[in-house]
């Protein structure tokens, strides 16, 4: 959707913003996302089949693998919060985030792997 | 971009209704703050689920809630042969989640053939690829292109596994192209006793002809043999009309473009046709608009301006003068379905298509005079006949309406007003989205009815893949 007049007062402050942007660039980010995969291989073959398809690309707007500000913004709500929006669902993520066999435990390590946060977090108690 | 728009619409409104948006505002607050039946179904599900230490499923809009006793995802067809053979209890299949109607819900045994998935083999020389039913349509572009070859066509959302959207007789647009399963050439299930079966059109032909749409009544389809096309790109243009003009040129547009389809913003007089063709054209495109910021600005302006159509009107059609043309050149698997990050409930019919305009035009004049918190488009679209038992496209041409709401918000007083008006032009329902028909109703738009169920009950006897919903329309009926 485009219109045929921009005002200019708008894109300037949106190019200045883009301009002041640090850390990585999209294109690390999504090279980064699309290169990491869990350690464990049951928790990778979960990751690969329910997750990887939407978190390692802009366009469905999940947050990226190993995106640490994306990720970061989310668990200042707490791991509770994430995990509850997995099992609810969230914006076009369905419940249970498309693994229909996946316990509580599955899905805090997948986050915990995609926000990039250590595998024992000190959030586990707020769940 | 956004901030523009946004901005350009908060201009819009602040020039027309000044400074009396607060009646509005409070429509809105109380939408949001009523207990739906979604929210209260949730709210209910998640406090319960916890109490018992299991995870509830549901389905995306949160409409439908289950607390299953198991949920398996068996990596081979041996070991789904083996939990089949083992389950005590109903069995229920899921995919992704993407269905509004009960089909899935089951207090016993989810199965999710989400570990199946991904192309088996390819025939180049037919151009037909056998797939895992387990596999998501969004990921069966990039393994076909490798094959060189592409689906013939595509829903509007690709969130779906294959066996979920073929069960619920999926479809996209065009008026030469059929649903999904009409590109089905052979399938193989694991039945209730744990039996693998394969059937096409000259083996096991009767279960053929009542699997390819099957509502995972019949068993779990495990692997499908697809009927592809060579590789193609698509040259798709979308274009704001005033709705009157659309629905004039409807069947010719219908007839001249390998698909289109076309969506009606409520109460703006406007909606886009969108239409698409195969080209040679390198890949290319021009700005594009964002569907789920446009919902979302679309619910703002519910918001505001509910009370005061005529106003609402005026800013939504100025708004939708702006809009320019978009053109967007890409490979036939990109370049069908969008995301969908704003979530909604959906009643869609498939009515036959000459009585598309007269329908929809009712359907346009009952929201807009009676139910303005609507502001999801409605959605049109065409689909070819077919000769599959329970295809919603049996032996008619069809064209497809579909509403939605937001939801948070309860479906169920726009759903029962439209209804009647679907049904009244002879509408069968689609199988994944919400209605509500029972069997005796259904029994009338089918004449396979019972050849389909016959089918069932030799294979599923005890009835293990039914639950309370297909009971009622297979077993109470």
């Amino acid at each position: 959707m485009t219109h045929r007049y921009f005002p200019t007062f708008f894109i300037l402050p949106v190019l200045f913003l883009a301009g002041c942007e640090s850390g990585p660039s999209l294109q690390e980010r999504l090279a980064r996302a699309q290169s990491l995969q869990p350690d464990d291989p049951a928790l990778a073959e979960i990751y690969q089949r329910s997750c990887q398809s939407c978190h390692t690309l802009e366009a469905t707007g999940a947050p990226l693998t190993g995106d640490q500000h994306a990720w970061s913004v989310r668990y200042q709500k707490g791991e509770a919060h994430l995990l509850n929006s997995v099992i609810e669902g969230f914006g076009g993520m369905p419940p249970l985030g498309l693994c229909m066999d996946c316990t509580q435990q599955d899905f805090q390590r997948l986050v915990r792997f995609m926000a990039d946060q250590p595998a024992q977090s000190s959030h586990t108690r707020a769940f | 971009m956004m901030l523009t728009r946004r901005s350009l619409l908060s201009q819009l409104v602040a020039v027309a209704g000044g400074s009396a948006l607060a009646p509005s505002l409070s429509v809105a607050a109380s939408l949001e703050s009523a207990p739906s039946h979604n929210a209260a179904l949730a709210e209910q599900g998640v406090h319960s689920g916890a109490d018992r230490g299991a995870l509830p499923w549901k389905n995306w809009s949160g409409s439908q809630l289950c607390y299953p006793q198991a949920r398996q995802a068996p990596a081979t067809v041996d070991a789904l042969q083996q939990l089949v053979r083992e389950t005590q209890g109903r069995i229920r299949p899921v995919g992704s989640g993407h269905s509004f109607s009960a089909l899935v819900p089951t207090d016993d045994t989810l199965v999710s053939v989400s570990r199946l998935s991904g192309v088996i083999d390819h025939d180049a020389k037919h151009h037909q690829a056998t797939l895992w039913a387990g596999t998501r349509l969004g990921d069966i572009g990039a393994p076909l292109a490798e094959a060189g070859q592409a689906m013939l066509n595509m829903p509007d959302i690709d969130e779906q596994t294959l066996a979920g959207a073929l069960g619920t007789a999926t479809h996209g647009t065009g008026a030469g192209i059929g649903c999904l399963p009409a590109f089905v050439e052979g399938m193989q299930m694991v039945l209730a006793n744990g039996e693998v079966v394969e059937c096409d059109r000259n083996q096991n032909a009767d279960l053929f002809n009542a699997a390819r749409v099957n509502l995972g009544a019949l068993g779990i389809v495990t692997q499908v043999r697809m009927q592809n096309a060579p590789l193609y790109r698509l040259k798709r243009e979308m274009e704001w009309l005033p709705i009157d003009d659309i629905l004039q040129q409807a069947d010719r547009l219908a007839d001249s473009h390998r698909n289109f389809e076309f969506y009606y913003i409520p109460f703006s007089g406007y909606g886009f046709v969108d239409v698409q063709n195969i080209t040679d054209e390198p890949v290319s495109t021009t700005a594009r608009l964002d569907q789920n910021d446009g919902a979302q600005t679309l619910k703002q302006l519910r918001d505001w301006l509910s009370w005061t159509p005529k106003v609402r009107q005026l800013i939504l059609s100025s708004y939708a003068k702006t809009m320019d043309k978009e053109v967007v050149v890409a490979n036939s698997w990109q370049n069908y379905a969008s995301e969908r990050n704003v979530r909604f409930n959906e009643m869609e019919y498939h009515l036959p298509r000459e009585n598309m305009v007269n329908a929809f035009r009712e359907i346009r004049q009952l929201v807009e005079t009676k139910f303005p918190e609507v502001f999801f488009p409605f959605e049109v679209r065409y689909i070819k006949s077919d000769d599959i038992w329970l295809s919603p496209f049996y032996a008619r041409e069809t064209c497809s309406i579909a509403v939605h709401r937001f939801y948070q918000e309860d479906y169920r007083p726009l759903f029962d007003a439209v209804e009647p008006i679907f049904r009244k032009y002879h509408g069968r329902p689609h199988w994944g989205k919400l209605n509500g028909l029972n069997a005796q109703d259904l029994k009338q738009h089918y004449a396979n009815w019972d050849a389909f169920n016959d089918i069932r009950q030799q294979v599923d006897p005890k009835g293990k893949f039914l639950n309370r919903y297909l009971e009622t329309l297979f077993v109470a009926a």
